[in-house]
């Protein structure tokens, strides 16, 4: 199959280009020219200086420590609870899926404030041990690099959970059976079940390294320095621009090397990955372990749930302050929504246009080198195509100040139409540029999980690409497509970092009016908008349940 | 619902032309104490402002950031800060235009640019705040926080943002670069802790965490109206006294900002006494700059404080090397 060429084609490719550069190529690359572009002449003077310092060793193992630590500690707890989800029955599957969504679903910065009212320093935990042992008994201390860790493993393990449900669940036994037949218990796991399983699960662990590597507002609160606090002070302290972009170096070069690492296991262990036809495992695989994992999983729910929501809702106590906060903050909610709405909409829509046109230069490519068609083709390069759109991650690890500022450098000048930066829009594409790598991801991994004959049967038959891509490929994974809008959804929600320098006047999102009220601690007011933005992102997350689950019956039905 | 919102962001967010050109302003005032003070300006004026306010975690200098980023192709015309030092950095910038209010003619020339940059209104001040149940015969001065009675008992803001900020750049400027470091070392010394704002110092002295700590007046009076065992006084109030850092709002006018005369017309407003007494009356107990303006009891009056001589545009060039040997020598 020839990759088609004509003019919608071209209009296609040129808009998704045109976007992805606006978004995730211009603005880093404008804030790295600034950087090195210093008074008319080119200069790494920034650099050097910041090579130079002696504290880049205690930054570079605080932001590796708190990277890997939660994700080590997120993906322990999270292969058990995945194992657990696996272990359940239809019912109780159900239910735990939806309580392990909820962690994930209260952003880090609320979920901190809701453990320091519970763990700190005179937090309930500090109360109950004094009054049970007196003075000398105090709770761990959270404000330290091990806190942050703590805190980020209680919110980013449902990722790893997930994904090792979906492992397992397309895991098929039979490979395990024959491998018991001729070896042993530890041979076969370390043989066949960890290749066959471990590939998406390390998806999850590398998703949660991400997250924790450029995350600023949990280490920021427990007063932790690391890469992205740095670049703030830099910013704030020290009103030094280069310096500051120069500290964002470190995080994409940790972001790259995870990247690759990954990549090269993913390239590896690709044959076990298309296996999309195999059967899926029965549900309800009862075993000790897994009751075990079970009852694990519950007490983790608890901790990681019940605990934060209820430090919240006993501060936001009474009920009025909730009325309160929605009296105050009805615009807020409004441009919240209507935000996370629009930049999970564009991101979805951009990554799966990305993916799908890596798909087609595969399927050329194997065509013109007779690879066999898609799954040959993916074994090879993915061309250069390929190679620019992985520039999807680097919005994402040069931090959010870093790419505020390179939005206001990209859309804020002299002649460009106010429509972007005076509007809305330049939030919506912050959080485009934020959260675009894990979208193309997602949606690349549903489309390669696609097979491949369908559309080359229709190209055969001479039907053009718009008719299969909205005749047979969207109709086909918008399920998936709906998982990918949730997710981006629920982070837009959340997202602060890179929002605080764009929004902007007179429309402030909810997570910049919570942090805006923060100067006066946890308040009774601060408490109960953090739930209102809780509860937001859970009725988020619930509409794309409930169109996920009719959009599955719909392919089903026609499958 | 994607495609509703897509069209919501272009049709809600300023695409449709309002009759009177909206006021944009920045401002790192606490929202809960510029919003009224906003509102109380559109009603008498028709004007609609649009405020951009400063968070937690940038501090005042996120909106610093954004307004030098911005330069290009202005997006505020006012910029009201909470402090002094950071507005003086804009001027440096050449992100401020001169604009001479008539409003601003009986603020004391110490708490005005001489080039019309910027002016200042209702000041806090840095107080030390004790805890009444641990302390009775509280310390004096801000150099007591290095005596070994106080060790370990004394907390500050960290001294890279915010007031704090410009209280160490203050100290630079006054005292020479040895003496200020020597000041810093000697804090270090004395097992002082660095906590991550002027509230917290406030909230861990109320709470019995720390004996003492350094912050500003309306922090302080935050804890003693909630009824908190804390108390607050001058430092450096004695003969010999240096004084204490009196640390005024001020307000800049942006150059080349899409509405001057709204601006100028806000910027008239800011500096007149009815906002001086409008910010005397809040929690934050501003103290008025200009002469003859009532306000409660509890508010410290200017002319009975005494306070810091202060070159603020000599402590604007001092911060960044202070900031950098606090960060490299005071904080590792």
């Amino acid at each position: 199959m020839n990759m088609p060429r004509n003019g919608s084609l071209c209009v296609y490719i040129g808009l998704t280009l045109a976007l992805f550069a606006g978004v995730a190529l211009v603005p880093p690359g404008l804030v790295l020219g600034r950087s090195v572009w210093v008074d008319g002449r080119f200069t790494i003077a920034a650099y050097r200086e910041v090579l130079a310092e002696g504290r880049q060793w205690s930054l570079l193992r605080n932001t590796l420590a708190i990277a890997g630590g939660t994700a080590f500690f997120a993906t322990v707890l999270g292969v058990v609870a995945g194992y657990a989800v696996a272990c359940a029955g239809r019912r109780m599957r159900r239910t735990l899926v939806c309580a392990l969504a909820v962690p994930f679903l209260i952003p880090p910065y609320i979920a901190t404030v809701a453990w320091v009212d519970l763990l700190g320093r005179r937090g309930y935990a500090a109360k109950l041990l004094e009054l049970s042992y007196g003075d000398g008994a105090s709770p761990p201390n959270l404000y330290a690099v091990s806190g942050v860790i703590f805190v980020f493993s209680l919110v980013y393990y449902p990722l790893v959970a997930f994904a090792t449900f979906l492992a397992l669940r397309g895991f098929d036994r039979r490979f395990e059976e024959a491998g018991l037949c001729v070896a042993g218990k530890g041979r076969v796991f370390r043989r066949i079940t960890l290749p066959l399983v471990g590939p998406t699960i390390l998806t999850g662990t590398l998703f949660v390294f991400m997250l924790a590597l450029v995350s600023f507002s949990t280490p920021s609160l427990l007063q932790v320095n690391v890469y992205p606090a740095e670049i703030y002070s830099r910013f704030s302290a020290f009103n030094d621009f280069s310096g500051a972009t120069a500290h964002a170096i470190p995080l994409v070069f940790c972001g790259v090397a995870a990247l690759t690492a990954w990549g090269l296991y993913m390239r590896q262990s690709r044959p076990w990955l298309t296996g999309a036809h195999r059967p899926r495992n029965a549900a309800g695989r009862r075993s000790g372990h897994g009751a075990a994992a079970l009852v694990f999983t519950w007490f983790l729910v608890a901790i990681s749930t019940a605990l934060p929501l209820g430090a919240l809702i006993r501060r936001a106590m009474p009920a009025r302050s909730f009325f309160e906060a929605l009296r105050t903050a009805k615009e807020e909610i409004t441009t919240t929504v209507i935000l996370a709405s629009a930049a999970a909409t564009l991101v979805t829509a951009l990554a799966f246009s990305m993916a799908y046109l890596e798909r087609l230069r595969l399927l050329d490519s194997a065509t013109r080198t007779g690879a066999g068609g898609l799954r040959g083709a993916q074994r090879g390069s993915g061309g250069a195509l390929h190679r620019i759109f992985a520039l999807s991650a680097v919005p994402f690890l040069i931090s959010g100040p870093v790419l505020g500022i390179g939005l206001i450098l990209t859309w804020n000048r002299p002649g460009l139409p106010a429509l972007v930066y005076d509007t809305l829009l330049v939030v919506v594409l912050a959080c485009v540029g934020r959260y675009l790598f894990f979208a193309h991801r997602g949606a690349g991994a549903c489309l390669t999980a696609l097979d491949p004959a369908l559309e080359e049967a229709a190209s055969v038959g001479g039907v053009g690409w718009r008719r299969r891509v909205t005749g047979i490929i969207l109709p086909l994974l918008w399920p998936s497509l709906v998982a990918v809008w949730g997710l981006t959804f629920v982070l837009s929600v959340g997202e602060l970092e890179a929002t605080v320098l764009v929004c902007p006047p007179g429309q402030t999102p909810l997570s910049v009016r919570i942090l805006t009220l923060m100067h006066y601690g946890p308040s009774r007011l601060v408490s109960a908008l953090s739930l209102i933005t809780v509860l937001l992102i859970l009725a988020g997350a619930i509409v794309t349940l409930v169109i996920y689950g009719y959009a599955r019956r719909r392919v089903h039905v026609r499958g | 619902m994607g495609l509703l919102s897509m069209i919501l962001v272009f049709a809600g967010c300023g695409c449709g032309k309002e009759d009177t050109p909206a006021v944009v302003v920045y401002t790192a005032l606490d929202e809960m104490y510029s919003q009224p003070v906003l509102r109380a300006f559109e009603k008498q004026t028709g004007v609609k402002v649009k405020a951009v306010y400063d968070t937690e975690a940038s501090k005042t200098t996120g909106l610093v950031q954004r307004l030098i980023a911005e330069q290009s192709r202005p997006r505020a015309d006012v910029f009201w800060n909470n402090e002094v030092v950071q507005t003086i950095v804009l001027k440096n910038e050449g992100v401020t235009a001169p604009y001479v209010s008539p409003a601003a003619k009986d603020i004391p020339e110490q708490f005005k640019d001489p080039d019309g940059h910027w002016a200042g209104f209702a000041a806090r001040a840095r107080v030390i705040i004790y805890n009444t149940d641990l302390v009775a015969d509280p310390p004096t001065s801000i150099l007591d926080f290095t005596k070994p009675e106080w060790a370990g008992a004394a907390a500050i803001a960290k001294p890279l943002f915010g007031t704090t900020a410009t209280h160490a750049a203050v100290l630079f400027a006054t005292w020479g670069d040895e003496r200020a470091k020597g000041f810093f070392v000697d804090l270090q010394k004395n097992d002082v802790a660095v906590l991550a704002g002027n509230a917290t110092v406030r909230d861990m002295v109320a709470q019995g965490e720390y004996a003492i700590g350094l912050t500003d007046t309306d922090d302080a009076n935050g804890a003693v109206e909630d009824g908190l065992p804390a108390k607050w006084i001058m430092p450096d109030q004695g003969e010999e006294g240096m004084g204490t850092l009196v640390i005024p709002n001020t307000v800049a006018l942006i150059r080349a900002g899409p509405n001057p005369q709204g601006g100028k017309a806000l910027i008239d407003y800011l500096l007149s006494p009815d906002v001086e007494r409008m910010l005397a009356r809040t929690r934050s107990i501003q103290i008025p700059l200009k002469p003859g303006i009532e306000t409660p009891e509890t508010v410290p009056n200017l002319t009975e404080v005494k306070a810091m001589p202060v070159d603020f545009a000599a402590a604007a060039a001092q911060m960044a090397a202070s900031a950098r040997f606090i960060q490299q020598e005071f904080l590792r």
